[in-house]
């Protein structure tokens, strides 16, 4: 922490260690964070300070070399419920396949559809949009959780949980908040680890064995341009920071080599092959399982919200 | 993805998905669910009756079978009697011992020739066996069945699977070139591992560095690839990189002819965005060039025009 790339007298930034060798103190503006790195790979920042601040701090944090944020998909968000009750809803989706001149002159990323619910009528709202033609749209961003007990009301917690895995906490009890926070993390890394252990490329000399298999994303979305796609996924550009040039075997077809240029696998190559309506992913050993988190909640929030992932045959990616 | 007809890198692709640890939604990995590993990919072995090459090896140490295949792609026009003659003479001991087969006991190993090619060419190939007295099993590679035909492989379980026919839907290309790869399908490639070494830190590369990046989606496959098809590429990768260096990506590209190195040029990890683009939208525009055929034009520059780099302006 002490070698990141901040300011210290702009930001009156400060690392201080604590008695607990996993626990950094931080002092960052007028505020204080506490960074839990036990895990080494996923760090837990807890703070209670306003949120320009913290998001700002957590903004510098992702330019930092091999730094990254975590990704949920929706169905990762969705199967969070099981930690509670579902108490609220945000989505949001940036069209971009179907922009046109004007949309890059003028309306340079607007949201096309954004939404936040609480309390009354998420259910019946989920359910509309399921049935909607609007549910390629439903881009889930946030979900919130309701931690709470008739026998203990006293103690509750509500959580905010957002697809870069930032989680609000507002109510009375602490420890429910962690008690999610943990499990948040440890699921994610166990969706990581997963990808990494079993759907990477190998081939072992020794045993003569190929290890992996791809990770294929179903696109639900009718009418799918294909040549739209491939540049929107490999122009190099936000959100997907993928850069790569088509290797045209026919005009529904295509392989890519992507160059990862986001930070956290940066310059790192995956090879795709690409149709209108799947994705199939070839990762290489040693890649980052957290590209696969990052490419799909990407194509939840500005292709297509209803688009699936699966590993290999049929394993599920990110349900918990 | 399917074809109407494959060639022989398809055929190639659709028996490596066979040997994969993980089954694939579209194929079955009915190699490695009856013990087989893959061996070598194009790979020379120098016997007592000449240089065998067989596209693919897969091994079983246990069952003590290898089985070798002959591929030929489209109309499988031109399958070679010279080489058929080896298949028939060779010896599996030598094989075992010069070839690198999974065995525990070369004297007991058996190693198959069976001969992969496009179904619609089994009745020719078959009569050319026949007439020529060969006998080598024939697998009919369809669009969503593969049967043997012809002769029984000498392992009845790999036998059984595939006189049924065995059913696929599709299969995936881990295995990108071989020796007839158009240049087109090679660029694309090429451009973005220039890319990668650039934002990896590196200011120089070499030809043979590429070739081992590029040819397979799989790390240390490139190992048990045979020298030949090494050689085609690398010629391919040459010719590539001496064209870019000299049209659109003339100002990224530099050889050094006394080191041997190709130079990198304003590409590097802290690369600003718009340099990253440009070296895109250059890219693209020599892969489509190339695959229309078409010559390369300079863009025009009006005289006195500055560019950026232009020193002039700031002196």
């Amino acid at each position: 922490m002490k070698n990141l790339d901040i300011n210290p007298e702009k930001y009156n930034y400060k690392v201080i260690e604590t008695e607990d060798e996993n626990l950094l103190s931080v002092n960052f503006r007028d505020g204080h964070l506490f960074i839990d790195v036990m895990n080494p790979r996923f760090w837990v920042i807890h703070t209670a300070i306003k949120a320009e601040h913290s998001d700002l701090f957590h903004s510098i944090l992702l330019k930092q070399k091999n730094m990254d944020s975590v990704w949920l998909p929706i169905p990762f968000l969705k199967d969070l419920v099981k930690y509670g009750e579902i108490y609220g809803i945000g989505m949001s989706f940036t069209e971009l396949l179907n922009r046109e001149e004007r949309d890059k002159l003028l309306f340079e990323n607007q949201d096309t559809l954004k939404l936040d619910i609480r309390r009354l009528y998420v259910k019946e709202m989920l359910q509309a949009l399921t049935h909607s033609e609007l549910r390629m749209a439903a881009g889930l961003n946030k979900i919130s959780i309701l931690n709470y007990s008739d026998e203990d009301s006293d103690n509750y917690i509500i959580d905010d949980i957002t697809y870069a895995g930032k989680i609000t906490g507002r109510g009375t009890s602490f420890s429910k908040h962690l008690f999610l926070t943990h499990n948040v993390l440890e699921e994610y890394e166990n969706s990581v680890n997963l990808i990494e252990d079993n759907f990477s490329f190998n081939y072992d000399l020794d045993s003569y064995k190929i290890s992996g298999a791809p990770i294929t994303i179903n696109l639900n979305r009718k009418n799918i341009n294909i040549y739209k796609l491939v540049e929107t996924l490999f122009s190099g550009k936000k959100p997907f920071q993928l850069w790569g040039i088509p290797d045209w075997r026919s005009e529904n077809y295509c392989y890519v080599s992507a160059v990862d240029l986001h930070l956290g696998n940066f310059g790192k190559q995956i090879h795709f092959e690409i149709t209108s309506s799947t994705i199939k992913v070839i990762l290489p050993k040693s890649s980052c399982g957290n590209s696969v988190a990052r490419l799909i909640t990407n194509i939840h929030q500005s292709i297509d919200a209803t688009s699936s992932i699966k590993g290999g045959k049929n394993h599920d990616i990110f349900t918990i | 993805m399917t074809y109407s007809q494959y060639n022989e890198l398809d055929l190639i692709n659709i028996l490596v998905c066979m040997c994969l640890e993980e089954e694939l939604d579209g194929i079955e990995n009915v190699f490695t669910k009856h013990g087989y590993n893959l061996i070598s990919i194009d790979r020379n072995i120098d016997t007592s009756v000449g240089t065998i090459k067989y596209d693919l090896i897969i091994s079983n140490k246990l069952k003590e079978y290898s089985l070798g295949f002959e591929l030929k792609g489209n109309k499988a026009s031109n399958l070679e009697t010279d080489q058929l003659e080896k298949y028939k003479n060779v010896s599996s001991s030598e094989l075992v011992k010069f070839g690198g087969l999974n065995s525990f006991n070369s004297e007991e190993h058996k190693l198959q020739t069976i001969i992969g090619i496009n179904n619609h060419s089994s009745e020719n190939v078959i009569s050319f066996l026949e007439e020529q007295n060969y006998s080598f099993p024939v697998l009919a590679v369809d669009t969503s069945n593969i049967q043997i035909k012809h002769i029984r492989i000498i392992d009845n379980e790999i036998n059984n699977v595939f006189k049924s026919p065995l059913i696929y839907k599709s299969f995936i290309s881990l295995i990108k070139y071989d020796k007839d790869t158009p240049l087109e399908n090679i660029a694309p490639d090429l451009i973005a591992i220039i890319l990668k070494y650039s934002l990896e830190g590196k200011s120089n590369f070499t030809v043979d560095e590429v070739i081992d990046d590029l040819y397979c989606s799989i790390p240390n496959v490139f190992q048990i690839i045979g020298g030949d098809v090494k050689k085609a590429v690398r010629r391919k990768i040459i010719k590539l990189l001496d064209r870019l260096s000299k049209t659109e990506l003339s100002v990224y590209l530099e050889w050094d002819s006394i080191n041997q190195y190709w130079y990198i040029h304003r590409l590097h990890p802290d690369a600003h965005p718009n340099t990253l683009s440009s070296f895109r939208e250059k890219g693209v525009a020599f892969v489509n060039r190339i695959r229309e055929g078409k010559a390369y034009k300079q863009a025009q520059v009006n005289a006195g025009q500055l560019s950026l780099f232009d020193e002039d302006e700031y002196n």
